[in-house]
C-alpha cells in the first residue's frame, strides 16, 4: 500500500502544478517526456473543473468574459480543491471567493449574483419534497404550539441581496428579450429560490416574510420566526406569510419537540 | 408529479444502447427512439435527498430518469468513486449509490479501473493505476467492499490513459483478468480505451481482446476519441467528442465474434451532437453484431428462437 499510496500523492502534486522533476521520472517518457504526460492530466483536470464552474456560474461567466472567468476559476480551484466524488458538489464557496478577489471590487454585486446561481443549481439537484399538510399542522395541540418548528422544503433556498440581482440574472439569460438596462440603485431583493416541477421559481419577498423565513433556516420554533417577522414588520400578517410560503412550497415541513 | 408504478422488469438486452445526456431528456420521452438501453452517470442523479422529508422524491434529473426507466432499461455507471484510491472508502458517495440503485434498479452496475482521489482532494477525472501486485490485491480488496456493500456484482472498465508508470509489471490485459478473477467482478470492456492505450503505449489492441476470458466481458463501450500532436508526437485523447473511428469499429467485429452478443453503448459526452447521431451509431454497433452473429431483434439467438418453436 505505502508505494501505491505514494505514487498517488506524487501524482497528485503534478496535477496540482508542482513541478517535481523526480516524480517525473517514474512515468515512461518513449517519445513524449514524462513530465508532459503528467501535464497532460494536469491540464484534463484543470479543464474539468473551469467546464464544471462554469456550467453553474453562466452569468458570472457572462460577465466577466470568458478568459477572466478561466483566470478566476484556476485560482479557485486550486486554493478550493474539490473534496467529492460528485462534481456537482463543486463550487459552493465560489461566491465567497469572488468577495475577496482582487480585480472584481468595481464589481460588488457579482458574488451574489453567484450566490443566486449556486441557489439555482442546487435547486435543480435537490427533491421538491411534498406540501406540507396544514391540516395536520392544525392538529398540533395547543399545549405543544410552543414547541412547534417548521421547515423549509430540501429544494428551497433564500437569498438577500443588497443588489438587483434577480434582474441582473434575467437579463443575461439566453432566451431574455427586453431591456438590458438595469440600474444598480433600483434596490435589493428578498428571494426565495424553489424548484416547482421542471422549473426553477423566484418569489420575491416581503422584509416581514424573509424574517419569518429565515428564522425558520435557522431552526427557530414557530413562535419565534413570526415574532422575527413582526419585528421587522408590525403589520406584517405571519398567517398569510405562512400560506404563501406553503402554497409555493417554501416550507414543506414540521417538528414539535423535533419529531417530524 | 406523476406516480408511476413499480419498476418494469430489468435486463440489459444484448443490444445497442447510449449515453443518457440531460440535452437529451425531452428528445428521448417525446420520441422515443428504436434503442435498446441507456446507460446514466451514478452521480448526475445523486440528489435524492436521503434525509429530506420526502423519501420518494429525487432532483430534476433524477425525475427524468425514472421516466426514462419506464421506457428503456438503465444501466448505471459511475465515475467518481475513486475505486483504486489509497484513501477510505468514501462511505457516503457508496450510500448515495446504493440509494440510487435501490431506487432506479439497474440492470447493470459499473465503475472504473482508476483512482481519482487522495488525501480527501478530488480530481474528478479517471487516472491511471500502476498493474503491480500490491495494486491488484488493493483494487481487489477495494471491488469487494463496494460489491459487498451494494449487494451485487459490478462491472470494471478498463480506462484510456496517457502514460505508463515505470513500476508497472504487469500488462494491462491481465491486470484486467486477474482482477475479475480474483474479485468476481464482471468486465465492461471500453474498445475505444484499448484502441487509444494501444496507440499511445504501442501494445497490439487485438492482443488485449483475445486475452480477456470470453465468460467475463457483460457490457462493451464505443466512443470517438482525438489525435492531438504534442511537441511532435501523437498522442490519442479519450474525449467522447467524435463519431466512433473505423479502427474502432473493427475492433468491435472482432469483439463481438470473441464475447458474443453483448450489450453495447455509445458514449458522447462533449459537444454533444443530436439524438439522432447516437442513435445512428447504436444502428451501427447493432447492425455489425447482427452481421457477426446470427441474431434477432430482440436479442436471443435465433437458434434457440427456432427450438421454441419446435418444442
Amino acid at each position: 500500500m505505502n508505494a501505491l499510496r505514494e505514487l498517488q500523492q506524487g501524482f497528485a502534486r503534478s496535477v496540482n502544478g508542482d513541478t517535481d522533476e523526480v516524480y517525473a521520472q517514474t512515468v515512461c517518457d518513449a517519445g513524449l517526456s514524462g513530465a508532459r504526460r503528467l501535464g497532460i492530466y494536469q491540464h484534463g483536470v484543470a479543464i474539468g473543473f473551469r467546464d464544471a464552474l462554469g456550467g453553474v456560474f453562466e452569468v458570472i461567466k457572462k460577465l466577466v468574459g470568458d478568459d477572466y472567468f478561466a483566470h478566476v476559476a484556476e485560482s479557485y480551484i486550486q486554493t478550493h480543491p474539490s473534496t467529492s466524488g460528485n462534481v456537482h458538489d463543486f463550487g459552493e464557496n465560489f461566491p465567497e471567493y469572488l468577495e475577496t478577489f482582487q480585480g472584481l471590487e468595481t464589481l460588488p454585486y457579482l458574488p451574489d449574483v453567484a450566490r443566486l446561481e449556486w441557489a439555482y443549481h442546487s435547486a435543480f439537484h435537490s427533491p421538491m419534497g411534498e406540501m406540507l399538510n396544514i391540516s395536520k399542522l392544525a392538529q398540533v395541540p395547543e399545549s405543544q404550539q410552543n414547541q412547534l418548528t417548521l421547515l423549509l422544503s430540501p429544494a428551497c433556498y433564500l437569498l438577500r441581496s443588497n443588489f438587483p440581482v434577480l434582474r441582473i440574472w434575467q437579463v443575461n439569460q439566453d432566451d431574455y428579450e427586453g431591456d438590458e438596462l438595469v440600474d444598480l440603485e433600483e434596490g435589493g431583493v428578498e428571494l426565495a429560490i424553489v424548484r416547482e416541477g421542471k422549473q426553477i421559481a423566484f418569489h420575491s419577498l416581503s422584509p416581514g416574510a424573509f424574517a419569518m423565513l429565515e428564522a425558520i433556516s435557522f431552526g427557530e420554533t414557530f413562535n419565534v420566526s413570526c415574532e422575527a417577522a413582526l419585528n421587522i414588520d408590525p403589520d406584517c400578517d405571519v398567517g398569510e406569510i405562512l400560506q404563501d410560503a406553503v402554497m409555493n412550497r417554501i416550507v414543506g415541513g414540521f417538528s414539535v419537540k423535533g419529531k417530524a | 408529479m406523476a406516480l408511476l408504478g413499480k419498476n418494469p422488469e430489468m435486463t440489459i438486452p444484448p443490444r445497442a444502447g447510449i449515453g443518457l445526456r440531460a440535452e437529451h431528456f425531452d428528445d428521448i420521452l417525446e420520441h422515443r427512439p428504436d434503442i435498446g438501453w441507456v446507460e446514466a452517470h451514478s452521480e448526475n442523479y445523486f440528489g435524492l435527498g436521503a434525509t429530506s422529508l420526502n423519501n420518494n422524491g429525487g432532483s430534476k434529473p433524477f425525475e427524468y430518469l425514472e421516466r426514462v426507466r419506464h421506457l428503456y432499461p438503465v444501466s448505471l455507471h459511475g465515475v467518481g468513486l475513486s475505486v483504486g484510491s489509497t484513501d477510505p472508502l468514501n462511505q457516503q458517495h457508496l450510500k448515495n449509490l446504493k440509494h440510487l440503485i435501490d431506487r432506479i434498479e439497474p440492470g447493470l452496475v459499473s465503475e472504473h479501473l482508476s483512482w481519482g482521489s487522495v488525501n480527501d482532494r478530488y480530481f474528478n477525472d479517471l487516472l491511471p493505476m500502476p498493474y503491480t501486485e500490491e495494486s491488484l490485491d488493493h483494487m481487489v480488496q477495494r471491488i469487494n467492499e463496494v460489491q459487498e456493500f451494494l449487494g451485487r456484482q459490478i462491472l470494471i472498465e478498463n480506462v484510456s490513459s496517457y502514460l505508463e508508470y515505470k513500476v508497472s509489471t504487469i500488462p494491462e490485459w491481465e491486470f484486467v483478468t486477474e482482477l475479475s478473477q480474483r474479485a468476481g467482478c464482471a468486465v465492461l470492456l471500453d474498445v475505444n480505451n484499448v484502441y487509444v492505450n494501444a496507440m499511445n503505449h504501442g501494445f497490439n489492441a487485438e492482443r488485449f481482446i483475445e486475452s480477456i476470458p470470453v465468460e467475463s466481458v457483460k457490457e462493451i463501450h464505443l466512443a470517438g476519441h482525438t489525435v492531438k500532436e504534442i511537441d511532435g508526437g501523437v498522442i490519442r485523447l479519450d474525449t467522447h467528442d467524435h463519431l466512433v473511428c473505423d479502427e474502432v469499429w473493427e475492433l468491435y467485429r472482432l469483439a463481438v465474434n470473441r464475447f458474443g452478443a453483448v450489450p453495447a453503448m455509445i458514449e458522447w459526452d462533449k459537444d454533444l451532437p443530436k439524438l439522432d447521431v447516437l442513435v445512428a451509431e447504436a444502428n451501427r454497433a447493432d447492425a455489425i453484431r447482427e452481421s457477426q452473429l446470427p441474431v434477432s431483434r430482440t436479442g436471443k439467438l435465433t437458434s434457440e428462437v427456432g427450438r421454441e418453436r419446435i418444442a
